[in-house]
Formats: C-alpha cells, structure tokens, sequence
C-alpha cells in the first residue's frame, strides 16, 4: 500500500471551557491520496472547522488536541516540534479561510502579504519573492497584477480578497490545500468563479485539496470523495458519486433531502431535519444523531456504532444503514 | 549638557513643525484652515471660561506687589496699569487683544517679568520631564502589555497586569510622599539616597520625579497595550499570517504590533500635549520650577496671566497634536484617509 | 502531550467559534443577570468590592458608636477630662494628643483613646480617617449622579436627533478636553470655593465644598460619558429594531425610553465604575492642594497634606490616610475592570 498524502487517525480536539469540556472532535479518521480532493461536509458545529485547525495545529487554548494522529506523508504533525511545524504550515500545507473580508491583513500591501509566504518557504530574495507574487496574482486572475501587488486589500472586493488568499496559499507550491468554507462568505455569483480557480489551480499546481462545506452542491461538482461529519465524529464517508446515488447513513440521506429540487412542484414544503444537534458537551450515550434520526431502534441510543465499510469504497458508522 | 538635556524637547519640536508642514502637503490648506478655526474657538473657549473664574475669585491679585507699606493710590495705579480697574467684559477685550497680538502681558506677581518668559523657563523644564517619563513608560510598559497579550491567560499575564494597575492607581501625591519619607530615612542614617527635592542643583535630581511618573504611566501603557494586542491577535489575519508558517516573532511584531499601534497613537498625541502643563503634584513636591509648580501657585496668588498663559499652551499644543495624530493614523492605517 | 500545547497566539478557534447547543440546558437569563453572574466569576473584583462595601459601611455607621467609645482623657488646653463623645469627633482638636502615637497594639482599655493615634494638632486619626472616607465617598456619589444625569440626557438628545445640539455638545467636550484637567478643577476650587462656602455656611460647614467639588469634577467628567452615551445611541439607532419601532409610528420620546436607553445600561456602567474612580482621586488631590475639603472637615487628601506638615511626626499620619486612598483607588480600579469585562456588549461566555 503507498503512503498517504494525509492520514488523519482517531483524531480528538477538545476545548475545555468554563462550561465543560466541549469535544468539538471526537475520534475522526479520515485519509487523502495526492492530487486528490475530499470534501467534509457537515452543518455548523459538526467540527469540520477545527478538525482543518488541527491538520495546520492553529489550534488554540482553551482548545488543545487530546489524541490521534495526524500523519502528514508519514510525519505526525500532533507530535511535531515548533520548527518543522513552521516549514510544513504555508509550505507543504496551506489554507484558505472563510471570510477573506477579515483574512488578509489591512496594513499591508497584498504584495507584501504574498511575497512574505514565498521569501519564508522557497528562500527566495526580495525582487524575486515580488515577482513570483506578481505572477500568483496574474494566476488567480487578477487584472493588471503587478500594479494592484501595491494595494491594500481594502481596494479589493470580498471575490478578489479571495483570489489573493488562493494565490498566497498555493505560491509555495504546497502539497495540500485546506479551503475552510472558501465561499460562504461570497456572492453566489463569485462563489462558482472561486471554486473554479481552486479547482482548477490545484490541477495545475498538483495540489491535493480538502474542501470543507456545508454546501453538499458544492462537493458535487469539486470532490472526488466525501466525509460527513456530525457532532464532531465521521459519520459517512465514500466516493462522490456513490454517496449522492447511495447514502448510507440517515444524516447524510437527510442532508440530500433537504437540498431543494427544482423539479418539485412549487409550493411544496422543504425538507427539513427536525430538532437540533446535541451539546458537545454532554453527547448523549449511542449514536449521536439518534434523538433526531427516523430509524432509530433501542440499539442506536445505547451503543455507539462504529464507522465501517459499507459498500465500495464507503463507510459509514450506523447500525441499519439505507 | 544643556543642549542634551533638552534633545528630546528639540526632537519632538522638529517632528511636530515637519508633521504639520507635511500634512499642509499632503491633504492642502483647506484641511488645515477647518483645524485652525476649531483651535481658535477651543481658544476662545478656554480663555473665556478661565477668566471667568479668575473674575470671581476671591482676593485681589496685585497687592503682594503692591508690597507692605502700600498706599491706597498706589494701588489704584496698579489696578489701572493691569486694567483691572475696568468692567470685565473690557479687560477680556483687553486681554483677547494682547492675545491676537502674541502678547500675553506681564505677570501679576513677579514684578516686570512677561508670562512669556514665565512659560520660556517653566515649560521646558516640564516638558524635559514629562517626555522623559513618557519615553521610559513606552518603553518598559509597551513590551510588557505585548508580552501580557502574547501569553495572555498565564501567571506573567495576571501578574504583570496586576501590578500595572496597582502602579497606575497610585496616585503621585501619594507615592512622592512616601518616597521622601524614605529618602529622609535613608539620610538620617547616612545610607546612600537620591536627592529628597529640588532642581538645577545636579542632574540627578531629574531621576526620582521622572522615575516616579514613568511607574504612573507605565501601568497605563502596559495595560493599553496588553489589550489592544489581545483584541488583534483575535483577528482573523493573524490566523492568516500563522497559516503562512511565519515565525511567532514575526506574526507578532509584523502583522499585529503594526495594527495594534492605532489605540497607542491615540493615547499618546494628546499625553505629548499635556506634557506642557507638567505634572502638578511632581512639581510641588519635588520644588521643581517647572509650569505645573508655575500654574498652580499662580492660581492661589491670583496671577491670572500666567494660568491663561499655562491654559493657552495647552489648548494649542492639544490642537497640534490631534493633527498629528491624524497624519499618524494615515501612516498608520492605509484604510484611514484624512478629511 | 506537552509538544501539542500551543503558544496561545490567539487567532484560530476561541470556544465562541465552536456553536454549541445548550438551548434546552439552559434557563435563558437576561443580559442583565448574565452579565452580574460573569462580574461574580472574577473573585478579585468581588473580594475587592467587598472590601469597598465592609470600608464604606464601617465609616459610615461606626462614628455613631465610636464616639462613645473609650475613658475620659486630659485635654491639652483646659486641662479637664475629656470624654471621647468630644475627642472622637473628626473635628475635635486636643493638643495633648498631637502626634500622638497609635495604640492599636496591644489591645488594652486605653488603646480605644487614639486607636490610630492624633494627628498634628491632636485630632482622632480613626474618627477623621472615616469621616474622610465619608466625604470621598459622598463626592463620588454626587458626580456620578451629575455625570450619569447629564450624560445620558444630552448623549442621547445628541445622538438621536443630532443637528444644532450635537454641533454645540461637540464643542463644548472639544474646550472641556483641551483643558488641563487639574488645573481647571483648582481654578474652579479656587473661585467657587468661597462662594460655595457662603451660600451653605447656615446649613453644614462642608456642604458647599462637597457641593463645589461635585460641580467641578462632574463638569469635567460628564462629556466623557456624553460621548459614550452618544456613541451608543447612534449604534442602536441603526439597529432594525429601533428602525422597525420608528417605522410603525413610535413617538421619539417613547423610542428613546424604550429602545434607547434600556440598552445604554451596560456602557453607562462601565463608564461610570471608571469615573467613580476618577472622582475619588480629583478630590483627594484637590483637598491636598488646599482648595478642596478645608478644616474643619476630613478628608483623605487633607489629612496627607496635614501629615506633610509635620515631617517629623508620626509615620501613621501619612501612612493611614494613603493606604486607605490607595486600597479605596485600587480596588475600585479592580472592580472597574471587572465590571468592563463583565457588561462590555461584546464579551460573551
């Protein structure tokens, strides 16, 4: 078997506050070949979010990693020290974040902010580092690059921000891109030209991606597999197309549910998942979706059922799966 | 020495004249008339307000001058050489007059001596300390409140942070006593001391009032600071620049410090300003002859001249250091634009 | 797992990121009491309210028992016993007890004469000491509601209508701020002081200089809050409830009863624990200064500028009246912190 790209084992990321212990991750496994892109798909609060922070260890007190793995090419970053840490962030891993209104830094030249990632990761001089940004912005299509490297990031819209944290992100040539939620914060509009630029980036540059999202329409078209996440564990995982012909687990098939259809008759009611999802901090013993789930038996609220294989290539953790 | 000891006074000078001249560059006269005609209201303001209050007080300002074997008509002259023998609305005529005129008359107490040159001796002496003071206090207690935010939640946070608003509440009618009783202590049983008092005896008399300013204000720096460090290490693209595998040195220093320096400008402009009127309680306590020695003791003798000299000053220097403070955050904050 | 513990350069996950779902859990509370049970979580601001409380109380109702309180003493002039219904009064002079020093320790029946010892002139240390106290506190109290009375009327006059008023008020804080604080309350002190003093002469000998100091630190206090008030109140303005409200026809008047100032609660908390503290040392350093609190009253700031005086008096003549100030400021700075923590609109839990 060849080694994985990212190979993220039993992962749990706690936070401990003053309320309790929230278990925001709790035993999340999940693995990504090169070149490959995995979407994590999961509503607010299922942890896709801080499990993407503790792949780059940006996680912060109170919150802390409390166990697992995270193998990065054979290296487990949980364990790694403060100095390879810095090579491998920006360098072999990089990310894109959420809101790129808050992301990029308003005293700084966008210039500046790019050619900073590459002089710390490819050793490059000065005028060097401003021409391999130059180039990124022309990359991610940004109109007369060279001479926006000496603007503000307050003279660009929220969709070019964007662009200019992709071409931050990918100007080291890293290995695996993170995009936490790259086009939440964006109009519709400029959300399908954003998920075309990474898409096809990270072709071009070869980069595996992990596209976390809440978007399932989203994963359609940009993923090659999927992990659903819930309450902060893996509750499905499988190939793109198997998991929208053939969900196993009862969230995912809400999920799919829920997206509108615009073959249905006007005026018919959406599909909703009734009730909320648990505290993180007192998760109720079994499944953690049960309380919400259609089929659930006495089974599901006693015993946690494990994540296992299902079908080709999918797992799912749920005891009467389809 | 003396021109040294006055180098941070000439320093800030310099800065302030070419800070204005530029911001007479950058953003034309228009801006800088608009900013001229609120200074001559706030002028007009505090000048009004004084005199009023120096109208009421109690007590007549001329007759220590007048000295003790003084005779009725002798002070009638007095009174009418200093117009105090017109209505009040005439002697502020008089008064906004000289003004108009850079004159700010004579010192009711010190016999011939112009305000001006009452001010040309105190403010610099208060300046030399108040800027001195405020140096160190950057200095020491700006570290501190980025090392606080840095290691925010943790024994040197809490400690630090403790003490500095221990030290910042202290008030220096309070500290300045207890540092003398001390120092007599020490005399008395001929341990080595710093000076109890004085100035203009030896250059190390300026170390104890500077040292006890710099713990004032220290306190309010480092909290200052600790706080707006923490609120921007918050900010999203401090997790950016951490993604980026920047070195914690210089997420710090590069992409927090520089947006964290807005609120410090904004407390520092108008700290410069009042560095004019001096510290009143260092003054007395220490017998330094600095304006705020000058001001206050010019208030109980009824020397209204000097205090609407002291009270000018400020108002101009509080004028000329918002616009700076302005052209600062320009410089600053690229989002700022001056208007 | 040492190596996992982070440098806590904050900027990824704060817990407020993480959603999480109490919703049943939890009993809602108003922000009100949320914000007084967060206040109650910082022991250091509770344990140094306290100590505000227990000082303020103390000095306030012990007098009434202390004065009857400890044998008959020699009175230095007369020669006669005194009982302590004379020498504990805060304004009874006995020159046989000037510098006298304190007899707390060891507790004996003549250590209730001058618990603290006298001052210069002979007065009750202790029974000054608490009328000072009296008068810090009394002071504080009036400016605040001075600062709080004007500041919320014209901040929210300002900030919801704005126009001439706005333009005036701005101009007002605009001389207000370019004034050398100090040195407007001296000249204030200095001027209104005797006027003060006349008009209250029949009533209380301190009264016009309480009522004086009031005028002088509230006048300088109140465009500080005016401007938070206002700052504010433009802020809920916008907000789409208030729109909403004005959008269906509600009188301004009622708006602003309603909508505005309900919500200003938190910010005029805050700003008035930082102007309490203010108030506090403007007072003490106008009574050292001369031109605040005069004998025959107390105060704290008159009692360090009385044990100035005499430097070769007791060390307890300073050290009393400045330690109690101090604890009084910093506690009151400890509270002050934890009530902006606590009621600042943007902390959550």
């Amino acid at each position: 078997m060849t080694e994985k790209l990212l190979e993220v084992q039993n992962l749990r990321t706690h936070f401990f506050t003053r309320t309790g212990v929230v278990k925001a991750v709790e035993d999340v496994s999940f693995y990504l070949e090169e070149g490959e892109t995995l979407g994590v798909v999961g509503e607010s609060g299922s942890g896709k979010s801080v499990t993407s922070l503790s792949i780059m260890r940006l996680i912060d007190k109170p919150g802390k990693i409390v166990g697992g793995k995270i193998l990065f090419k054979g290296e487990d970053i949980a364990e790694m020290d403060e100095d390879r840490l810095l090579q491998i962030r920006g360098g072999k891993i990089a990310m894109i974040f959420q809101d790129p209104m808050t992301s990029l830094n308003p005293v700084l030249t966008v210039g500046f902010q790019i050619a900073e990632a590459v002089k710390t990761h490819l050793k490059l001089d000065d005028k060097a580092a401003m021409n391999r940004a130059a180039e990124m912005l022309e990359r991610v299509r940004i109109p007369e690059a060279r001479r926006r490297l000496n603007h503000y990031p307050h003279e660009f819209s929220g969709g070019m921000r964007q662009r200019v944290m992709i071409a931050i992100a990918l100007s080291c040539n890293p290995q695996l891109l993170i995009a936490d939620e790259p086009t939440t914060a964006l109009d519709v509009t400029i959300q399908a030209q954003v998920l075309e630029l990474i898409k096809g980036l990270s072709k071009e540059f070869r980069t595996a991606t992990l596209l976390i999202t809440h978007d399932l329409g989203v994963v359609a078209g940009t993923c090659d597999r999927v992990v659903v996440m819930y309450a902060g564990r893996v509750v499905e995982s499988a190939p793109t197309h198997t998991l929208f012909k053939k969900p196993a687990h009862p969230y995912t098939q809400a999920l799919l549910q829920a997206i509108p259809r615009p073959d249905e008759p006007p005026g018919s009611r959406l599909h909703a998942i009734s009730g909320q999802p648990p505290s993180l901090i007192n998760l109720p013993a079994g499944c953690p979706f049960a309380p919400r789930c259609v089929k659930a038996q006495a089974r599901c609220r006693q015993e946690l059922p494990p994540l296992e294989t299902k079908g080709a290539g999918q797992m799912a953790a749920c005891f009467y799966p389809y | 020495m003396g021109l040294l000891s006055n180098l941070p006074v000439l320093l800030v000078l310099l800065a302030v004249i070419a800070l204005v001249i530029y911001s007479g560059i950058r953003i034309g006269p228009r801006f800088l008339i608009k900013r001229l005609a609120g200074l001559v209201f706030v002028l007009f303001g505090v000048t009004f307000i004084t005199f009023i209050l120096g109208y009421v007080t109690p007590g007549s300002p001329v007759q220590n001058l007048c000295g003790a074997k003084c005779t009725p008509s002798q002070l009638k002259l007095l009174y009418h050489i200093y117009h105090l023998d017109l209505p009040w609305y005439e002697q502020y005529a008089t008064f906004l007059n000289g003004l108009v005129h850079f004159d700010l008359g004579f010192s009711f107490t010190q016999r011939g001596r112009t305000v001006w040159s009452i001010l040309g001796t105190g403010v610099p002496i208060s300046a030399q300390i108040g800027l001195s003071a405020l140096v160190f206090a950057l200095l020491i207690g700006v570290p501190i409140g980025i090392f606080a935010a840095v290691r925010a939640g943790t024994k040197f946070d809490t400690a630090s942070m403790t003490v500095a608003l221990v030290l910042f509440s202290i008030p220096t009618f309070v500290s300045i006593p207890i540092y003398q009783i001390i120092t007599v202590q020490l005399s008395q049983h001929g341990l080595p001391h710093l000076p109890i008092s004085g100035w203009g005896d030896s250059p190390i008399e300026i170390v104890a009032p500077v040292a006890i300013l710099t713990i004032v204000e220290l306190g309010f720096y480092a909290r200052l600071m600790r706080t707006t460090m923490l609120d921007v290490l918050n900010q999203d693209y401090v997790r950016t620049a951490r993604a980026k595998g920047l070195s914690r040195r210089l997420v710090v220093f590069r992409h927090a410090f520089r947006n964290a320096l807005v609120p410090l400008v904004t407390a520092i402009g108008p700290a410069i300003a009042f560095v004019v009127t001096g510290a009143f309680f260092t003054e007395l306590f220490f017998n330094i002859p600095g304006i705020g020695f000058q001001s206050v003791a010019s208030i109980g003798n009824k020397d209204m001249p000097v205090v609407q000299g002291t009270v000018i000053i400020v108002a101009v220097a509080v004028a000329v250091m918002n616009l700076v403070v302005d052209m600062v955050y320009g410089i600053l904050d690229p989002r700022i634009k001056v208007s | 797992m040492d190596t996992i513990e982070q440098p806590s350069i904050v900027g990824a996950s704060s817990p407020e990121q993480i959603e999480v779902y109490d919703a049943k859990e939890q009993p809602s509370i108003s922000p009100m009491r949320a914000a007084v049970r967060r206040f109650l979580r910082d022991r250091r601001a509770v344990v140094c309210l306290g100590i505000i409380l227990f000082l303020v109380i103390f000095s306030f109702l012990f007098p009434l028992l202390y004065v009857h309180m400890g044998p008959k003493v020699l009175d230095g002039i007369s020669g006669k016993l005194i009982p302590p219904e004379l020498y504990h009064q805060f304004s009874y002079s006995n020159l046989a007890a000037s510098d006298k020093p304190g007899t707390l320790f060891p507790l004996g029946p003549n250590s209730l004469t001058y618990p603290l010892g006298g001052d210069p002139i002979g007065r009750d240390m202790l029974a000054r000491l608490m009328a000072g106290i009296n008068v810090s506190i009394e002071v504080a109290l009036f400016v605040e509601v001075f600062d709080i009375g004007l500041g919320v009327l014209f901040g929210t006059l300002a900030g919801w209508y704005g126009g001439w008023l706005g333009t005036v008020l701005d101009r007002f804080t605009d001389i207000v701020f370019a004034f050398p604080g100090l040195l407007l309350i001296i000249l204030m002190g200095a001027a209104l002081g005797p006027i003060f003093d006349n008009i209250f002469k029949s009533i209380n000998p301190i009264l016009g200089r309480i009522v004086m100091l009031t005028l002088a630190i509230g006048l300088l206090a109140w465009p500080l809050m005016m401007r938070f008030v206002r700052g504010q109140t433009l802020n809920l303005k916008e907000q789409q409830f208030v729109e909403a409200s004005r959008v269906s026809g509600t009188p301004d008047g009622k708006a602003i009863t309603q909508h505005i100032i309900p919500n200003l609660l938190n910010i005029v908390v805050v700003a008035s624990t930082l102007s309490i503290l203010g108030s506090i040392v403007g007072e003490a350093a106008l009574s050292v200064l001369g031109v605040g609190i005069r004998p025959p009253g107390s105060s704290l700031g008159l009692m360090i500028s009385d044990s100035l005086e005499s430097i070769y008096g007791q060390w307890t003549e300073l050290f009393w009246p400045a330690f109690v100030l101090v604890v009084l400021i910093v506690c009151f700075s400890f509270v002050g912190d934890g009530v902006r923590d606590a009621f600042d609109p943007r902390t959550k839990d």
